[in-house]
């Protein structure tokens, strides 16, 4: 399903109880803005649950299917913001998961509070590399998001640098973007053949039939490996120096990285381990404790 | 490194003078050698007396269903039942296996509950889904009972693993990714060796990913190890981060096979065998005999106490090595090849392991040119050993 058509001020137009309506992005399934409601900064998120356009080909089950995924997902989504209050998951607005019309498109949206700051893809561009306070408060940040959503059997599934903003205000790391959340307590939204997440920031388990069928909070760990190896070395070991998606997921589940350090000198050994560790092919190589991880992380 | 006796038929006063002479660190317990009274009045008259020492209790619940067991004690248990794996279809039944087994336990002075477990045969097996299951609803009753008892035990995770499962083990990454994130404070290990025959033999693949087993969960994911019916071998689990290991008396107390609970005819009793620390496997007296005549005795002696009763007579055979004498002393050896280095990494360990074994070689070498040793005395062990360690350090990366 592709991401709504809608312009700012059809937004405006159609809510007026918004104010300062910009237009932010569109990717995925989403058209996103910036707002107010009664001085309070916000995102509205829109998402396509109908368009005959977008069916061409597909038989009336498959649409059916679709549309019941497009809602689920953001029931899904919305239900895991509610659950959980850190300063490192966003958190929902005041609006919930609304139907409605726009340009002859049957959309839905909802609200989250506006993050003040810059995404970490951003900042690579801008800076390539972090420094390493930043990185010990980036991973501590994110295992705590992570060790959050694992306590409501939750995985994020789509942990990367555009996923995580770096907080203006208080400095802190706070992860983006339920819309690929897993339940283990739920019904799977995804057809099997399909592989949710991003490429380069996908656990060796994911890529494969059988641990997608048993994934666990070690998956997103893995998945903030990547981020924190990119974030010390300014290189994802995965797809750098690769030509076609085939050879990123074979070096996700073969390639083992090099030491961070052999590529940035003032890595410590310690950061070395930890990110080399939370990079292992097989999960129980990994931390099994999001407090212990933590805590290496910190006596760094 | 620490030393358990694995406790069996006969235990005289063997388990005292264990513990008072620090080869043994505490005790595994086996019902089926005990009756219901004595484990009680036994458990609460070591701690009493051996505060520092380690009680545990092995439920022997694995015996369950081998059908037509020689349960000798077990059948007073309130938990122990004659059982076939369709019993575990029903959860419920499941949840009363636990109950009864953990309940058991709090009636006893141990340090640790031990889940109840059966063997698994193979990963991802029928068998492998029951002990899961059984390991992960003790996880449930545990953290049930905790929250009204506050001095209750921390609980280890019983598994049970055939040789042959491990050495090939299809689906052991699976495995262990489930068993590596239970949250106990640590797991009780037994193999279910394939020959029964006492020997340090091993299969190298199957050690490896014994050792492997035990890397994991010991050293990477920080559990407490226990490895009961551990011998010789038990130096290698100690150095990838096992916290303790059993070992008995009788052979069948230092490997474990269901033979022990199995009905069996009368067998010869065993020729007495020395533990030589240095060749890190035991050899029968009369082997010595053969030795000492060569002048090489005291290549092969391990130094303990025990071994001045060879200085007063002319052939090792002669000595009084009385099977009370010959166990302290085998768990002092143990105690010695166990304790390797101090705060060592398991890289450090592991090299400590590789010199024993060169030493060891070296000895052997020199003993092949005066003699022929019986083939459970030899050294094939220790190429096994060397080859289980090489294969181990390639896969793990250290």
């Amino acid at each position: 399903m592709p991401a709504p058509q809608i312009s700012a001020e059809d937004v405006a137009r159609i809510l007026p109880d918004l104010q300062n309506v910009q237009f932010l992005a569109q990717g995925g399934q989403k058209t996103v803005f910036s707002c107010e409601i009664e001085g309070e900064p916000l995102v509205i998120k829109f998402l396509l649950v109908e368009e005959s356009a977008s069916c061409n080909g597909q038989s009336a089950t498959q649409v059916a299917d679709r549309l019941s995924e497009v809602t689920s997902r953001a029931l899904r989504e919305i239900n895991t913001m509610e659950q959980i209050d850190i300063p490192m998951l966003v958190k929902l607005g005041p609006i919930r998961l609304t139907p409605i019309v726009i340009n002859g498109q049957q959309l839905i949206y909802y609200t989250e509070e506006k993050i003040n700051g810059k995404d970490l893809k951003t900042l690579f561009n801008e800076r390539g590399v972090l420094t390493i306070d930043e990185i010990k408060c980036l991973g501590c940040d994110i295992v705590t998001a992570i060790d959050n959503l694992w306590q409501i059997k939750r995985i994020h599934r789509d942990i990367k640098p555009g996923n995580i903003m770096l907080r203006n205000d208080i400095g802190r790391f706070v992860l983006l973007d339920m819309g690929m959340v897993f339940d283990l307590g739920d019904i799977s939204l995804t057809p099997p053949p399909i592989i949710m997440g991003t490429l380069g920031y996908h656990s060796p388990e994911q890529l494969t039939y059988e641990g997608r069928r048993s994934l666990g909070f070690r998956s997103d760990l893995f998945s903030l490996g990547v981020v924190l190896y990119e974030s010390s070395t300014g290189i994802n070991p995965f797809t750098c120096n690769c030509s076609n998606n085939e050879e990123i997921m074979s070096n996700t589940q073969r390639l083992n990285p090099q030491r961070p350090s052999l590529i940035r000198s003032e890595i410590p050994d310690s950061l070395d381990e930890i990110v080399l560790r939370m990079l292992s092919k097989q999960p129980h190589l990994r931390y099994n404790s999001c407090d212990e991880l933590i805590n290496r992380l910190q006596s760094i | 490194m620490t030393v358990y006796a694995q406790a069996g038929h006969g235990k005289s006063d063997r388990i005292i003078r264990g513990l008072t002479d620090g080869s043994i660190n505490g005790v595994i317990w086996s019902p089926k050698d005990e009756f219901t009274h004595s484990m009680h009045v036994d458990i609460r008259g070591y701690k009493t007396r051996f505060p520092n020492s380690i009680m545990l209790f092995d439920p022997q619940f694995y015996s369950t269903v081998l059908g037509g067991t020689k349960d000798r004690c077990l059948r007073h248990y309130p938990y122990w039942r004659t059982l076939t794996r369709s019993y575990f279809n029903n959860s419920a039944n499941l949840r009363t296996s636990v109950q009864e087994t953990l309940d058991y336990q709090l009636t006893l002075n141990v340090d640790r509950l031990l889940s109840p477990s059966i063997e698994i045969d193979s990963f991802g097996s029928a068998n492998c889904n029951i002990s899961l299951s059984l390991a992960n609803e003790s996880i449930r009753y545990h953290q049930e009972l905790s929250s009204t008892n506050l001095a209750l035990p921390p609980l280890l995770v019983s598994l049970i693993i055939s040789e042959a499962c491990l050495s090939s083990p299809s689906n052991f990454n699976s495995f262990l990714d489930d068993i590596s994130i239970m949250p106990s404070v640590g797991f009780y290990l037994i193999v279910h060796r394939d020959d029964s025959r006492y020997q340090a033999r091993f299969d190298p693949n199957a050690l490896e990913n014994l050792l492997y087993l035990v890397y994991v969960l010991a050293e990477i994911n920080s559990y407490e190890v226990i490895c009961g019916y551990s011998d010789f071998v038990g130096t290698l689990l100690c150095a990838v981060g096992a916290k303790a290991i059993g070992t008995g008396w009788f052979s069948n107390l230092r490997q474990f096979t269901v033979d022990r609970f199995l009905p069996s005819t009368p067998k010869r009793q065993a020729r007495p065998r020395y533990s030589s620390q240095p060749l890190m496997n035991s050899l029968l007296l009369d082997e010595m005999d053969t030795i000492n005549r060569q002048g090489q005795l005291q290549s092969i002696l391990s130094g303990t106490i025990y071994d001045t009763v060879f200085n007063t007579v002319p052939n090792p055979s002669d000595a009084p090595w009385v099977i009370d004498e010959s166990t302290l002393h085998h768990w002092f050896v143990l105690q010695g090849l166990t304790t390797l280095a101090p705060s060592g990494t398991v890289q450090d360990n592991l090299n400590i392991c590789i010199g024993m074994i060169s030493n060891a070689q070296a000895i052997y070498n020199n003993l092949r040119r005066i003699m022929s040793l019986n083939v459970y005395s030899g050294d094939h062990h220790l190429q096994q050993w060397e080859t289980a360690i090489s294969n181990f350090r390639n896969r793990v990366n250290i």
